[in-house]
């Protein structure tokens, strides 16, 4: 490399060239350096805090919520008004978990907008570093809010009324919440429709917006004073914590599979993992331990793993295709399952479900399976029908299996019925609801296998047709492994 | 980190390329070779085939058919090997919000695996190389478009790629921000490394590469040099001379050995030479000054490189001029080795220089 030949070489250098020794920490001025964190950390880390960090959203939020929570305290000690501290508590909420996340919608489109990710690619950033790498500046940032806020909750101890191993767990609580929202968004982020992921990230923006007294979904509650109820103990804490660090991987990992080069792989890490979970989840139940928490785990797990499992690109680079290869017979075996594609990944899918199950046993197997072709494998198959495209369906089948299981919901809250949960398209495919049958009765049972078995079988037709294009990887790495 | 390459291996080598984008067939079946050393200019319309070519020679982008290969390696096969020894220069430069010159070379040579010491000097060596010392605290996306694209260049150098693909590098620049950037080019190419660079400016491709490659539809049209391509492939040379004493010119031209009189003019005549060797050019004019005809001005007749593009799609279209590689049905990639071809290389495509009868008088 040689210096700059736009600008006049020094007095005594040669034309052209010069020596690569000669091209070191030149003489002179002092070259501005950089090192203002350490090398260790992920370099997208890096780049995304330093340029988060300078945004006015950043510094806007973190002086007005120091102003804001001031005043508050000061209120609070000069009249011991109770409400200031559900207030700080809600305001807080609403900050880390509902108005920061919102940073991470445009995360990784702006990438692909701008056309940076092309250069990203050529580095040695692997996609998951690169969305992980969004999401942990984003988290950086409100941790650092969250930090600040602290001083706060715990000078109220002060003012009496308040457990201060309640409130930091809370603030956990909402770093967690928080965490898990990001995550949900930069997934979303590698979408490249924008209404689309409004319409999607809207949901989970009413869900944060309505848990605003803590998470009233796990049953916690904000007393006056701001500080919560027995509802969220340490064990419950950590029960949330791993279950939010296991969707946010998982989220992070699905909107790293958008935005991968072909010749990525991250179906099999990802599915190893959710059927890991889904193992441990089993063990749970049979264990004696249950609750709606686990059961709504379990079926959330498998519904986005197995949604992103139907709507992988095909295989279609011989270098996904090599390690199983070279694994022999077993290799071949676990490709079924584990190589990228949404061809594997009906196999995936019908795994994921079966372990899914067993927590909601009280189903009979045919009605749930009829629950997941209606929520998922029925849209999925009209979708590979119209489309040859399927990394595109991600969140169209997000969307239709949402808007399936919310409709199933309503109906249930309509009917009051205290039966098992009944998704609407199950409802109008089955005589259920109109006869007023019990869910042993052949008359339920059978409709809903013939239901399952027909989207199964449409989306493995699909899926063999699919599969073709994936044969010339298949034999250029079969020529490379001999 | 300088990344090395097995010089037994041209640097790029591109078999029957093929890819479609559902029913458009963008690339069909581009073949050509490149030296390790040369700079090679990639020509052509937009929407032939030269960034889709580009972007696959990239690992940016998955041929459908055909087999493309960087420094011996696949690029469907070895993406990673590829990319450590490429640079790559999109022809639009990405920005980032509130990130300045220093923080965006300081990322990528962080992404690129550079550490401590090395990184940074690393980045004051490539900053120093494309003179952007003095933006360092500049907001990138405050820059000038010839300043964003020496960063581009810069960012593509970090690595000391020994393999550049520079996708219209000089496009929307002004004319002093082109002249730095040909300069900055022409020292690389002196550095031995590989350029392929494609442009609209022929002229500029014309002084800075070795050979051209012109594509269109998605076809190689021309593989030579822009010598050849500005002679039209003639074995003649045409050229203008003015004389203060026009007559006695024409009648030296009458006589004179390897001289044909095309046409005479006011002030001279334009005469053929039946050679395209310099040496029997400067012969002719040396023995004409012998001869006592007093010339003011010699001049070799070249086109210009975009008639030249032009009149060879214009023969492509009346279907006197056939491409160099026939349209067919991409082909089922095949492979059997990361680089099939590796000792001895053979040229699949012929170059114009050989194959004269692609390119006809003009």
């Amino acid at each position: 490399m040689t210096p700059s030949p736009l600008t006049p070489e020094p007095a005594g250098a040669a034309a052209g060239t010069v020596p690569e020794a000669a091209t070191g920490i030149a003489e002179g001025p002092a070259f501005p350096q950089l090192s203002d964190f350490p090398d260790s950390l992920s370099p997208m880390l890096v780049k995304e805090l330093r340029q988060g960090l300078k945004t006015w959203i950043f510094s806007g939020v973190f002086i007005t919520l120091q102003i804001v929570l001031a005043l508050s305290l000061l209120l609070a000690a000069a009249g011991g008004s109770a409400g200031s501290g559900k207030f700080m508590t809600q305001l807080s909420w609403i900050i880390l978990v509902v108005a920061l996340p919102l940073r991470a919608f445009g995360a990784l489109s702006e990438e692909i907008r701008s056309r940076t990710l092309d250069a990203l690619v050529l580095t040695k950033l692997s996609a998951f570093r690169i969305s992980s790498g969004k999401w942990a500046a984003l988290m950086a940032q409100s941790t650092l809010i969250a930090l600040a806020i602290l001083p706060y909750l715990i000078m109220r101890y002060f003012y009496g009324g308040v457990n201060v191993f309640a409130e930091i767990r809370m603030l956990l609580f909402m770093i967690l919440a928080g965490g898990l929202h990001t995550a949900w968004l930069v997934c979303l982020s590698s979408q490249p429709g924008f209404i689309l992921r409004v319409l999607l990230a809207a949901p989970g923006v009413i869900l944060a917006w309505i848990s605003i007294d803590g998470g009233s979904f796990l049953g916690l509650n904000i007393s006056g004073s701001g500080s919560l109820d027995d509802g969220l103990s340490t064990s419950s804490l950590l029960y949330f914590a791993a279950a939010s660090l296991l969707l946010t991987y998982l989220l992070l990992d699905i909107g790293a599979t958008r935005i991968a080069p072909a010749s990525a792989n991250l179906a099999t890490r990802k599915r190893l993992i959710t059927l890991g979970a889904l193992v441990i989840l089993v063990v749970l139940e049979k264990s004696g331990v249950s609750g709606s928490g686990l059961k709504s785990f379990a079926l959330a797990l498998a519904f986005l793993a197995g949604a992103d499992a139907l709507t992988e690109a095909p295989a279609t680079a011989p270098s996904t295709w090599v390690p199983f290869l070279r694994a022999g017979v077993p290799g071949r075996l676990a490709a079924w399952l584990f190589l990228p594609g949404w061809t594997t990944g009906l196999w995936f899918f019908l795994l994921a479900f079966s372990l899914a199950w067993f927590p909601q046993s009280h189903l009979h197997p045919f009605l749930f399976g009829a629950v997941v072709a209606s929520t998922l494998l029925a849209p999925a198959a009209l979708a590979h029908l119209l489309t040859r495209e399927p990394a595109r369906l991600f969140p169209y089948l997000l969307g239709t299996g949402a808007l399936t299981v919310a409709l199933g919901i309503l109906i249930e809250n309509v009917k009051s019925s205290a039966g098992s949960f009944m998704p609407a398209i199950l409802s109008a495919f089955t005589p259920v609801s109109a006869a007023g049958c019990q869910e042993s009765d052949l008359v339920v049972q059978v409709p809903a296998a013939i239901l399952a078995g027909v989207w199964f079988l449409l989306l493995l037709i699909l899926a063999f047709r699919a599969s073709r294009a994936t044969s010339a990887a298949r034999r250029e790495a079969q020529a490379l492994v001999k | 980190m300088s990344s090395t390459i097995d010089k037994s291996q041209p640097a790029i080598h591109v078999e029957n390329l093929h890819r479609l984008f559902g029913q458009f067939h963008a690339v069909r079946g581009v073949s050509f070779t490149v030296p390790h050393g040369q700079v090679v200019g990639f020509v052509g319309a937009n929407g032939a085939g030269k960034t889709t070519t580009m972007r696959i020679l990239a690992t940016l982008d998955y041929p459908t058919g055909g087999q493309a290969y960087v420094g011996g390696y696949n690029v469907v096969h070895y993406p990673a090997e590829v990319r450590r020894l490429l640079g790559w220069m999109p022809d639009s430069f990405g920005t980032y919000d509130h990130m300045t010159v220093l923080e965006y070379m300081d990322f990528y040579a962080r992404a690129l695996g550079y550490r401590g010491e090395e990184r940074l000097k690393r980045i004051q060596e490539v900053m120093e190389f494309t003179d952007l010392h003095d933006l360092a605290d500049r907001l990138i996306n405050k820059m000038s478009k010839g300043q964003g694209q020496r960063l581009c260049l810069g960012r593509a150098l970090l690595h000391d790629p020994q393999i550049l693909i520079l996708d219209e590098p000089a496009a929307g620049l002004d004319p002093k921000a082109r002249v730095e950037l040909k300069h900055l080019i022409r020292i690389l190419a002196s550095e031995g490394k590989t350029i392929l660079i494609s442009s609209h400016i022929l002229s500029e491709l014309g002084e800075m590469c070795d050979t051209l490659l012109f594509i269109d539809k998605g076809r190689i049209v021309h593989h030579g040099s822009a010598e050849t391509l500005k002679r039209g492939g003639s074995a003649d040379t045409i050229v203008t001379v003015e004389s203060v004493e026009p007559a006695k010119l024409t009648q030296w031209a009458l006589t004179a050995p390897h001289v044909t009189i095309l046409e005479e003019t006011k002030s001279g005549a334009r005469l053929r030479l039946d050679s395209i060797d310099p040496a029997v050019v400067a012969g002719v004019l040396r023995r004409a000054v012998v001869d006592g005809v007093p010339v003011v001005d010699w001049h070799r007749e070249e086109r210009r490189l975009e008639d030249a593009f032009i009149d060879i799609l214009g023969e492509i279209e009346k279907g006197t001029l056939s491409t160099l590689v026939p349209p067919g049905p991409p082909p089922v990639p095949q492979l059997g080795t990361p680089s099939p071809w590796r000792g001895e290389l053979t040229l699949d495509i012929p170059s114009v220089d050989e194959n004269p009868q692609f390119l006809k008088d003009k």
